[in-house]
């Protein structure tokens, strides 16, 4: 294992910032800490890193007991969102740092060609000997990396390494940091509260709420089968409906789409029942499957998709998402009404925390 | 009566008045012409009369064993105070920005006291604290230490005239600069001296550099808690500043003027000198 983390718990003040979080990170892949700012993801990373000390739990790293190392002795590469390059030095000294102050110290011929041998990995060998404040975002972070890795840390941990930059540098370091690590393969922990770049960039997730791990595994199941409503809001937009709404539907003889025994159904505060806005069908005529009746209050192109904001008969409000050619191929425009019915329907039931997926 | 707001002609955009040209140029003639007479004026004035006899009597005014022996303390002293609060002014500075310690904000403010009371006042404070009869002199006199009337006050009185400008200087680009920096080179595996002197002292030595240039040329004019603690000891305790204030007193004016300019010029260029310096190097490591 390549980072083990046990009943991590860390309190600032009255604030429970982290509260018995346990996970792991195997050798060689890419994680993210996901969650929303407060979360406690940071705290952990710092944790980890031995930035912070945590009030109680463990912290193993490549199978040896870290939890009491200081930041020196634990071989954690870090990167922050701001860089954080010394601004005083050239890149190559940047870089060179680590090696410098590691003891026993390489030798001078055998630092240089370390440090060369990573800006070339880095793609940065021609800015050796700039300063910082001369590159570009992308490519202080870049550097931010080859500092981190020049002395061989047995994990990389990065905390929200893109939130600095803008959306297209962002989404090329993106694809370029997932590259890099099918290429070197170090065990990297990374902090993120964007839920596409962690779809985009890692082999696994952790998602935090509240100082607490609420669901972790490969980004694609996290989004199929979320264990909580909090996971399946946070892992993209969806549409979350009363029991009522749902049972309301316009049925016309047709098989119900939900058993009518969901316990709490058809009472306030009962469970809710959440559909993604690609998991609709919208339809002209009526098709045999139970449908709502709905009127398009709003049609907006995204690209290749089209977002339609549908209100049904009892209020409640859809956001639904077509492709482009769907909605072309139904020739709707705003005011118009509609049948629409959900595809895939989740029902969390609180009390047993338990999910259920009802594909129609 | 209905108004149809559309056939309305928009209301007129208010114009704004043209730059006046000529208030502009009022206040820079005001501005320069206040600093022409409070510091221009002077200035010159002091050099004229420095060297009014022309270049020979300005050297051997200062080259009188009097002026040499002035000069030698005052150096001495810049040297030792500056080097004192070199140190604990860092120190202080980092404390202050780092450390949450129950009465911060008092000590905040308290270094400012030097500033705020008059050098005259830090003189007698020393030589109630250690005059022959004072608390700590009283041990120290016995010890066969002499503190007050001799060197020792004197650099300990320049010391606490100057204390606030290195700790002012320090401090914002000490807050400026953040820990990131700091724990990114733990991480590397560099310890807590290594980082300082790497990281952390590289990227506070503009203000740090300030606040000793400053610290420099206040210790090489100080005059007020000198006159109190030095005793003004022809020969012994007289610093180049008291050696301008005893030519004006015994009409001894070119010796007076020739220190004066020298005193003066040595700050100035100092100054010059720094804020050039800094310029070009952070040109390179701006932040952004």
């Amino acid at each position: 294992m390549g980072i083990v983390v046990r009943n991590l718990s860390k309190r600032f003040g009255s604030f429970q910032a982290v509260d018995g979080v346990s996970f792991e990170v195997p050798s060689g892949q890419l994680v993210a800490l996901l969650g929303p700012s407060g979360s406690g993801k940071s705290t952990i990373l710092r944790i980890i890193a031995g930035l912070e000390p945590a009030d109680s739990g463990e912290v193993e790293l490549t199978g040896e007991d870290a939890t009491h190392l200081p930041a020196q002795e634990r071989g954690v590469g870090f990167v922050f969102q701001h860089y954080a390059l010394f601004r005083h030095m050239s890149i190559r000294q940047n870089v060179a740092f680590g090696l410098e102050v590691q003891r026993p110290r390489a030798s001078r011929k055998e630092i240089n060609r370390r440090v060369e041998e990573l800006l070339d990995l880095v793609q940065l060998l021609g800015y050796a000997d700039r300063y910082p404040s001369q590159l570009s975002g992308g490519q202080r972070q870049r550097v931010a990396l080859a500092r981190a890795l020049a002395p061989r840390p047995k994990v990389l941990l990065l905390d929200e390494p893109f939130g600095a930059l803008d959306a297209k540098v962002r989404d090329e370091l993106r694809a370029w940091l997932r590259k890099f690590h099918d290429e070197i393969h170090v065990t990297s922990l990374f902090v993120t509260h964007d839920q596409q770049e962690a779809f985009e960039v890692c082999d696994q997730m952790v998602v935090l709420n509240k100082g607490k791990v609420e669901q972790m595994g490969p980004p694609q199941e996290l989004y199929e089968h979320p264990a909580s409503p909090f996971v399946t809001e946070f892992l993209g937009a969806v549409n979350v409906l009363r029991v009522e709404t749902v049972l309301g539907m316009d049925l016309v003889g047709e098989e119900m789409p939900i058993p009518l025994d969901i316990p709490g159904a058809g009472s306030n505060g009962g469970p809710a029942v959440y559909v993604r806005p690609h998991d609709f069908e919208v339809t002209r005529e009526r098709n045999g499957r139970p449908a709502w009746t709905a009127r398009v209050q709003r049609l907006t192109p995204l690209g290749g998709l089209v977002r339609l904001d549908l209100t049904l008969l009892d209020g409640t409000v859809l956001h639904v998402q077509l492709t482009r050619d769907r909605c072309l191929a139904l020739g709707l425009s705003g005011g118009e009404n509609v049948f629409v019915s959900p595809r895939d329907l989740k029902v969390f039931h609180e009390a047993k925390a338990f999910v259920e997926n009802y594909v129609i | 009566m209905a108004v149809d707001v559309a056939t309305q002609a928009p209301p007129a955009v208010p114009r704004r008045p043209t730059p006046n040209a000529w208030g502009r140029r009022l206040l820079t003639a005001a501005v320069l012409g206040w600093f022409a007479l409070l510091i221009l004026v002077p200035t010159l004035a002091l050099v004229r009369g420095a060297f009014s006899g022309g270049l020979a009597p300005f050297w051997q005014a200062l080259s009188s064993p009097d002026a040499l022996r002035a000069f030698r303390l005052t150096i001495g002293i810049t040297l030792v105070a500056t080097a004192l609060n070199t140190v604990f002014g860092l120190a202080f500075a980092v404390v202050l920005v780092r450390h949450r310690f129950w009465g911060k904000t008092l000590a905040d403010g308290l270094v400012d006291l030097p500033f705020a009371v008059s050098p005259i006042i830090a003189g007698l404070m020393l030589v109630i604290l250690y005059g022959p009869q004072g608390w700590i002199g009283r041990w120290l006199e016995s010890a066969g230490v002499r503190v007050v009337y001799a060197w020792p006050g004197m650099a300990l009185a320049t010391a606490f005239v100057t204390l606030p400008f290195v700790v002012r200087e320090v401090v914002p680009v000490l807050r400026e600069f953040g820990v990131e920096q700091e724990e990114v080179s733990y991480t590397l595996g560099a310890g807590r001296w290594t980082t300082f002197w790497r990281v952390t002292l590289p990227s506070v030595r503009w203000g740090l550099a300030y606040g000793v240039t400053l610290t420099v040329a206040r210790s090489l004019g100080e005059f007020g808690a000198l006159l109190v603690v030095s005793g003004n000891i022809l020969g012994r305790t007289q610093t180049a500043t008291l050696y301008v204030h005893d030519g004006i007193e015994s009409f001894n004016t070119e010796g007076a003027y020739a220190a004066s300019v020298l005193l003066a010029g040595v700050s100035f260029v100092l100054l010059i000198g720094m804020e050039t310096l800094r310029k070009r190097v952070e040109a390179r490591e701006r932040p952004e």
